[in-house]
């Protein structure tokens, strides 16, 4: 990531030179104001406004990699945007309905499944009491005798 | 490297080459005769292009240093993974 920084600091180096360029020939005063431009004012006035262009590309293309390596890096968080809301249409509908039994299938397959087996577990119970009272009515159905001799 | 790195360097490369211009153009373009005593315009541009030409080319040269610094970690990185990978696979 510090690679960034020093592309970053060449562009504003070179930013800065041209701007210099651009302004020294009337800063220095080797260019009269409203004189006709001579050779050495136009070559550095024009080198100047070449060096500020490129160095403005530059810096933006190196602050861009910049984000994104801090972005990639996790230390920018990325922007989400926002899913812009769907015309209702049939299609749509068909496709959310459809959206909804896929989710909802499952819990409808487990709910079945316990249902099932209270059933089941309800039915063995009855059975077992139906055992259960079976086996005293049919002590009772004994003769007097017999009972009296189990106890 | 993606396209956008590659603009970037190519401008900072475009600056160093600017700075060296700056530095010939009184020769170059002929408003300062050579042996003669230098004027303030031949002046100033050769200072000017000699501090760009320079920090330009250490700009250059401390990006590549620090690339090859993010590449190596980059592979050491890819390789400790490789490693922990087969010895739990």
């Amino acid at each position: 990531m510090s690679k960034y920084f020093f592309g970053i600091g060449g562009a504003v180096v070179g930013f800065l030179a041209g701007l210099w360029l651009m302004l020294a020939p009337f800063a220095q005063g080797y260019q009269p104001s409203g004189a006709a431009w001579a050779d050495p004012t136009k070559a550095s006035f024009w080198t100047g406004i070449g060096l500020v262009i490129v160095s403005v590309v530059g810096f933006i293309l190196y602050a861009l990699e910049l984000v994104e390596e801090m972005r990639r890096r996790g230390v920018i968080e990325r922007k989400v945007k926002p899913q812009p809301q769907q015309e209702y249409t049939p299609q749509v509908a068909s496709q959310g309905n459809s959206a909804i039994e896929q989710a909802i299938t499952p819990l409808l397959v487990e709910m079945l499944r316990d249902m099932q087996e209270q059933r089941q577990r309800r039915e063995e119970q009855t059975s077992r009491a139906g055992e259960t009272v079976q086996g005293e009515r049919s002590q009772y159905d004994r003769p007097e005798g017999e009972r009296r001799a189990d106890s | 490297m993606g396209g956008r790195l590659r603009v970037g360097l190519a401008t900072t490369i475009l600056t160093l080459v600017g700075g060296m211009w700056v530095f010939f153009a009184p020769f170059v373009v002929g408003y300062q005769k050579v042996g003669a005593h230098w004027t303030e315009a031949t002046r100033t541009q050769m200072w000017t292009g000699g501090v760009l030409t320079v920090l330009s080319m250490l700009a250059l040269l401390f990006f590549a240093v620090f690339a090859i610094r993010d590449a190596a970690l980059a592979a050491e990185r890819r390789r400790r993974q490789e490693t922990e990978s087969s010895e739990v696979g």
